[in-house]
């Protein structure tokens, strides 16, 4: 496949996604061989991914075809969000890796359009080869931008407008969440759940617990003394019930059991932070037959 | 059942409190003080044990005083100090009632010094269910009023419910 005139691709990037994802995976948590084997072979570039899913013998012939994403772990969990009583955020935890950065050389002039909105650079028009409109840019040159600035204090725009700094290689993405913004969606949060108690016909209903999108769904428990946990999940993820369950468990344990850690803060508790992770794991790897949500 | 690894880890947990409990007569040299400090420590004890036992039990909100009696008696002091003590004494409100303990872990092989005569030995205990049913919305008052330690036949906790916590109720409980 050609790549338009002025854009030249780097060496291919390991984290390219197989042509049609529907999730997130990005081969780090795979624990299947089957899809090792097929991310190994697109580092040699686009045509021999057909090669290696052609290749599987180990399997019969039905699951040869896109199903095979599935069986390499493509269940995922995204992130989870613990809220205090009074809404305010005390962890959170992304547990996805970003599946549609890219990352390319330009040289001038850029042929994207680019404007500034609210305190990131984002393409406005000019979709091509992955960059869509309203990815935001992450990094020039390899060094990450810190909203409208580049690295070394310049701005985006301004850097991008002078012919003598080209060519630049400048990595797109969607932005991810700030820690002011998860700490204010997460109080936003906690005030819906409300509303979902209080627009039910029946008395003593509980609030929100599931918020269902096309590409994710938010899951929520709150305990009996007003503490939130919410898991973001891919929708086709089962058993995330009983891990919101576990997920208690392991607060109960590793934070409150820590006499350092005070009730209603952030929690920074290692122990807690692993264990998590590896809940996590269990989950996903249990994936859509997991136990009964 | 001598030697057993349950017995040898009540046991120590007896030696701790003991210990607690015999260092902090040395600190502050003065019954009542020891007694506010240990319902202190059992109020901090129970506001994180209670989220334990509710992850771990599955029991879901209760709707008055006596269910939450049943289930402390018969499901939070089994799964934590392994004893299941009876609810005796209702008042005619509903309002109060007295867990009677038969034995009582913590005070396993203690007696107490004349010297000692107002000390309430386990008072951690009531700071551990105050603490805890603060969390799910209730205020309420506990307090020793037998205690073997002292002479007294059985050891009787009596539980009194004050009122509703109104302020901060968990979305969905008003």
């Amino acid at each position: 496949m050609r790549e338009g005139g002025s854009a030249q691709p780097l060496a291919p990037t390991p984290r390219r996604p197989p042509p049609a994802p529907r999730s997130p995976c990005c081969g780090c948590c795979c624990s299947q061989d089957v899809g090792r084997e097929r991310k190994l072979r697109t580092r040699d570039g686009r045509k021999t991914l057909r090669r290696g899913a052609g290749a599987v013998t180990s399997l019969p012939p039905s699951d040869a075809t896109t199903s095979l994403p599935r069986a390499g772990g493509a269940m995922a969990i995204f992130s989870v969000y613990v809220v205090n009583k009074a809404g305010g955020l005390i962890y959170q935890l992304d547990h996805y890796a970003p599946r549609s950065d890219t990352e390319k050389t330009f040289s001038y002039p850029l042929d994207l359009v680019l404007r500034p909105r609210d305190e990131r650079v984002v393409v406005a028009f000019g979709q091509r080869d992955g960059i869509r409109v309203g990815h935001a840019v992450l990094a020039i040159n390899g060094a990450e931008v810190n909203g409208r600035l580049t690295a070394d204090g310049k701005d985006v725009l301004e850097f991008l407008s002078n012919p003598a700094n080209y060519p630049v290689s400048i990595r797109f993405g969607r932005h991810r969440l700030s820690s002011n913004e998860k700490l204010m969606l997460a109080s936003m949060f906690h005030s819906l759940f409300a509303i979902g108690s209080q627009l039910s016909p029946e008395v003593g209903s509980s609030g929100i617990e599931m918020l269902e999108t096309d590409t994710f769904k938010l899951h929520c428990f709150q305990t009996l003394t007003g503490i939130k946990f919410v898991v973001l999940a891919d929708p086709r993820q089962a058993g995330i019930d009983a891990l919101l369950r576990k997920i208690y468990e392991i607060y109960s344990d590793f934070a409150l059991k820590n006499p350092f850690y005070s009730l209603e803060m952030p929690i920074r508790c290692e122990l807690f932070d692993q264990n998590l992770k590896l809940a996590l794991e269990v989950a996903e790897k249990a994936g859509p037959f997991g136990p009964g949500s | 059942m001598l030697g057993s690894p349950d017995r040898r880890n009540s046991e120590l947990f007896t030696l701790t409190y003991g210990a607690l409990v015999t260092q902090l007569c040395k600190d502050y040299e003065n019954d009542e003080d020891v007694n506010k400090q240990l319902d202190k420590m059992g109020y901090n004890i129970g506001v994180r044990l209670i989220e334990d036992f509710l992850a771990r039990s599955n029991v879901g909100r209760c709707h008055d005083f006596r269910e939450t009696a049943d289930v402390i008696a018969k499901i939070a002091f089994k799964m934590y100090l392994g004893i299941t003590p009876s609810i005796t004494n209702w008042s005619p409100g509903g309002d109060e009632f007295s867990l009677i303990l038969e034995n009582n872990p913590l005070v396993d092989f203690v007696e107490l010094p004349d010297n000692h005569s107002s000390l309430i030995y386990s008072n951690l205990l009531c700071g551990v269910l105050r603490g805890a049913l603060e969390m799910v919305q209730m205020a309420v008052d506990v307090k020793f009023v037998q205690d073997t330690l002292k002479g007294d036949s059985v050891t009787e906790i009596r539980m009194k419910f004050i009122r509703r916590i109104e302020d901060n109720l968990p979305a969905g409980e008003e």
